[in-house]
């Protein structure tokens, strides 16, 4: 009886459609630019020949072909799993600590992350030593290491224990273990220059094993936040009121913390810390939608994946033939676009 | 009647201090029980324990089931909610707020069915509210996130409804209106009403009985006309509480002594 009305609520098809175009746009373009010039019309032939039954001539010659599969896609299709997962852990944060500035690496994911990757390059040998490449390992595992003692920290608090704890257990956790980089840093300066060029992240070591690396943790992450997209509206309205409506507001902000904070996890030791993807995005579709994660969730992923291999299409192409760190570029384009959400926001969320 | 909600000789202590003392209660399916009393006298410690909250020792049930015992989600399909000052996210839609009442009738990872869909515009017709359905709760007036608030109770469809001094931040006409409201609620959907409240007229005006509590003890259990008596508030408050008949309903202020005047 009330099928026509305007609720402004669902997530409406033609949201997704859009968001779907522009990513496909957003990857179409990032595979063409690059030195050696790809037409659209030939990156889609190739795509469609490589379809099973599908039988299609690109008309690229043999360095065409490998330049576009071999060194253009995994790279784009890296950054499409890196932005998607840094926006979704971003909003997921941000929904499950009621507060817009959240990040995914508000407790401690980026600093550990940081930690792990300069423990790498500062005492392990060259990589080739080893059987698999440590710098990603120590980044994972120093990510969920600095994630896991903001959570002992903010629960070991007795009284008063509030998610806002948690995020200040995350604050201190953060400040020490990037002391601690520091001065390892400080102490190795011949790393000095690797360390910066890994925290500020980049795109350009991407290959198809990177993919297939974090391919696994980025699905599943993606798929227990989409799938508790609507619990994050509950937890809108504070932790009693979301109890009396039968949801248990602590568990619901566990399993999210935990695979956004594995998926970043996973895509921050193939990427380094890249920044401001997680809160742009979110709140970039929160301006264009409404507030229903719902809707911010599904579309951050899509708008994130397409946002970030833009910025690597900068990140690559404005120093031509050197590259500038994503991190900088999406800072660059980050940090005003903040400041202008800061100035029209109705405030923080109390 | 089998009465919806039962409590059954509740207490509720608080390391060495008792809030609720021995609490025995029965509210009927589509009865307004108010619990009045001084501040700490134990009301807000009593209403938690029917919103699922472990009593020390006693029981709560619940159309027959001890509320401890249910699940998160079986418990809110019985009691709905409201407290002092519900909260409403800044930026969304009536409609998605008042969808938050069907949480518990939705699988823990489900989207919303298309019955839920219409138990919300249901609702929000009933409330006059489908004008407001794609309005920012943020920018609502106070009477209207009352009613708002209203519309996510009936959404949850519930069989009890408990409010937290839900009026007591609202000036005296608005309070009015609210308590108007969750009479039509509760009318409307048989729903049974357990509310705390300080202000004792709107209580003895609302109410089907009014319990007294004191020191966490129920001193007496009734019709408001029965239990509000000048003798007995005084005797729990102070000796300025004054009982006044206007127009055969009954306002009960406190008086100011005649030398201060």
């Amino acid at each position: 009886m009330n099928a026509g009305r305007p609720t402004s609520t669902h997530l409406r098809w033609w949201w997704v459609v859009g968001g779907v175009a522009v990513l496909a746009m957003s990857v179409i373009i990032a595979v063409m630019v690059g030195p050696y010039a790809l037409s659209p019309v030939a990156i889609i032939r190739s795509t469609l020949g490589r379809l099973p039954f599908v039988s299609l001539d690109s008309g690229l010659s043999d360095q065409g072909e490998a330049i576009l599969w071999q060194i253009r896609m995994p790279r784009v299709v890296l950054g499409v799993l890196v932005g998607s997962m840094l926006s979704v852990a971003g909003t997921a944060y941000q929904g499950v600590f009621r507060n817009p500035l959240a990040d995914p690496y508000l407790l401690g994911a980026g600093a550990g992350a940081g930690l792990g990757a300069t423990l790498a390059i500062a005492f392990l040998p060259a990589s080739s030593a080893w059987f698999v490449d440590p710098l990603p390992l120590a980044a994972f595992v120093g990510a969920l290491g600095g994630v896991f003692m903001a959570y002992v920290l903010g629960y070991s608090v007795r009284s008063g224990r509030t998610a806002v704890t948690l995020i200040l257990a995350g604050v201190a956790v953060a400040a020490f273990l990037t002391a601690v980089q520091t001065f390892i840093q400080q102490r190795q300066s011949e790393t000095l220059r690797e360390v910066y060029g890994w925290i500020l992240g980049s795109l350009a070591t991407a290959g198809w094993s990177e993919v297939t690396l974090v391919l696994p943790y980025v699905v599943v992450s993606l798929g227990v936040v989409l799938a508790g997209r609507r619990l994050m509206d509950v937890l809108a309205v504070g932790d009693v009121e979301a109890s009396s409506l039968g949801v248990d507001p602590r568990r619901i902000r566990l399993v999210l913390v935990l695979f956004a904070t594995l998926g970043t996890a996973a895509v921050v030791a193939v990427s380094g810390l890249i920044g401001f993807v997680g809160i742009i995005v979110p709140h970039t579709v929160r301006l264009l939608t409404n507030a229903s994660y719902r809707i911010i969730v599904p579309l951050s992923m899509l708008l994130g994946g397409a946002f970030l291999v833009l910025a690597d299409v900068l990140a690559r192409t404005v120093q031509a033939p050197f590259e500038v760190p994503i991190g900088v570029i999406t800072a660059f384009f980050g940090a005003p676009f903040f400041a202008v959400i800061l100035r029209t926001s109705k405030g923080v969320v109390s | 009647m089998t009465p919806i909600v039962r409590m059954d000789r509740v207490c509720v202590v608080y390391g060495d201090r008792s809030a609720v003392d021995d609490v025995t209660l029965d509210v009927a399916p589509g009865e307004w029980l108010t619990i009045v009393g001084p501040n700490g006298a134990g009301k807000s410690s009593l209403l938690r324990t029917v919103v699922g909250e472990r009593p020390t020792s006693g029981a709560v049930r619940i159309d027959g089931h001890p509320v401890t015992g249910l699940r998160g989600r079986q418990r809110a399909r019985l009691v709905a909610y409201v407290p002092q000052n519900p909260t409403f996210p800044p930026g969304m839609s009536v409609f998605d707020y008042a969808l938050l009442g069907r949480t518990p009738h939705m699988g823990a990872l489900a989207a919303e069915s298309g019955e839920d869909i219409s138990e919300v515009w249901a609702a929000l017709d009933a409330l006059d509210l489908i004008e407001f359905a794609g309005r920012d709760v943020g920018t609502l007036s106070g009477g209207e996130t009352q009613r708002v608030a209203m519309a996510r109770v009936l959404a949850q469809d519930a069989p009890v409804l408990v409010l937290d001094e839900a009026t007591a931040s609202l000036d005296v006409a608005r309070q009015h209106q609210v308590l108007e409201l969750v009479d039509a609620v509760r009318t409307h959907r048989r729903i049974a009403v357990l509310t705390a409240m300080h202000d004792l007229t709107a209580a003895a005006q609302f109410s089907d009985r009014v319990a007294i509590i004191d020191r966490g003890r129920i001193r007496i259990v009734g019709a408001p006309r029965a239990v509000l008596t000048q003798e007995l508030l005084r005797d729990v408050y102070e000796p300025s509480v004054r009982v006044i008949d206007v127009d055969g309903s009954t306002v009960i202020v406190s008086m100011r002594d005649r030398e201060h005047r």
